[in-house]
């Protein structure tokens, strides 16, 4: 029962620092708040009962996001008035309120043994990776071992994206005109 | 940026979130983590004290060159893992080609393509960094 008591709490928590992100109009606010609210999100990620999410988004949302963010953030004039997209903003938002609704109806309920996500594949996975894997990790086992192909292919990805942020902004632009 | 009690909490600090990356990746197999979460911690390290101390100190030690050999060799471990497993006999990144005994060569081929996950992942962060702050524009948010 205190479970549900601590979930209400950091959701209404999460909720309200999401109306203060869209309502604030500093940007080093916007991307503080981004932090404050990636932290919550790794706290629902454990109470959930995913330790590896929650280390994820604490260490991508709140540490290494916010930090590009502030660096992203000096490139822009002290005025930035958002104020001309706010009816397009509102149309995309409401669509994406209707939609994600809908979708979640359809949900099955958390930790269900009916849900599509624990059939199939997992049942193998679970009796088989301490024989055939012998890692404690069951997930590392999976993501390293059964779907190593996929975590290469997200490895060359994410070289991808930073080859294009090298690509696009350049590396020596100050440090050489500062020579 | 001057500013004493922020220098001696970096310094406090630094040493601990570089541990806390090492032990993710080396007991990423048996815990939660794995290369992925070591690589970006220890990226946020890095980013932290190019905020605290300015990047130009951060890029005596590890200039872009540097980032960028690290990048492409952590792709290259991973996948020369998997060439060696081809070499060995079996399918790409089929581990089990590394040793006869059952598991050891799974642990032994996950624990090395984890290495080059972290690689790739803390360079790719930091050069993102870099490249944003050593764009140029105004000067006075942050260094």
């Amino acid at each position: 029962m205190i479970e549900r008591y601590l979930d209400i709490a950091v959701l209404v928590l999460v909720f309200s620092i999401a109306v203060m992100i869209v309502r604030s109009k500093n940007l080093f606010t916007v991307v503080i708040m981004g932090s404050i609210f990636s932290i919550f999100c790794a706290l629902i990620y454990l109470i959930m009962g995913a330790p590896d999410v929650a280390l994820t988004e604490a260490a991508v949302g709140a540490c290494a996001t916010t930090c590009i963010l502030l660096a992203s953030l000096k490139h822009f004039k002290e005025d930035t008035s958002l104020s001309k997209w706010r009816v397009i903003s509102l149309i995309v938002f409401i669509t994406l309120f209707v939609v994600l609704s809908y979708f979640t109806i359809s949900i099955h309920p958390y930790g269900s043994v009916d849900a599509i996500t624990n059939k199939g594949v997992v049942e193998y996975y679970k009796q088989t990776s301490g024989n055939e894997i012998g890692l404690l990790s069951l997930v590392n086992a999976i993501l390293a071992s059964y779907r190593g192909f996929d975590t290469f292919g997200e490895t060359v990805v994410i070289f991808a994206a930073g080859l294009c942020i090298i690509l696009i902004l350049g590396t020596k632009n100050k440090i050489n005109n500062e020579k | 940026m001057k500013n004493k009690v922020l220098i001696t909490v970096t310094r406090f600090i630094l040493p601990f979130i570089i541990a806390f990356s090492f032990y993710i990746q080396i007991n990423g197999s048996n815990a939660p983590g794995g290369g992925f979460q070591a690589g970006v911690i220890m990226a946020s390290a890095f980013m932290l004290y190019s905020i605290v101390f300015g990047y130009r100190s951060a890029l005596t030690f590890m200039p872009f060159k540097a980032l960028k050999i690290l990048a492409i060799l952590g792709i290259m471990l991973y996948g020369g893992t998997g060439i060696a497993c081809m070499i060995m006999g079996g399918e790409f990144l089929n581990y089990n080609m590394i040793r006869n005994n059952l598991t050891t060569g799974q642990m032994l081929g996950i624990s090395v393509i984890e290495w080059g996950v972290g690689l790739t992942v803390f360079a790719t962060f930091s050069l993102g960094y870099y490249a944003f702050i050593t764009r140029g524009g105004n000067e006075h948010n942050i260094d």
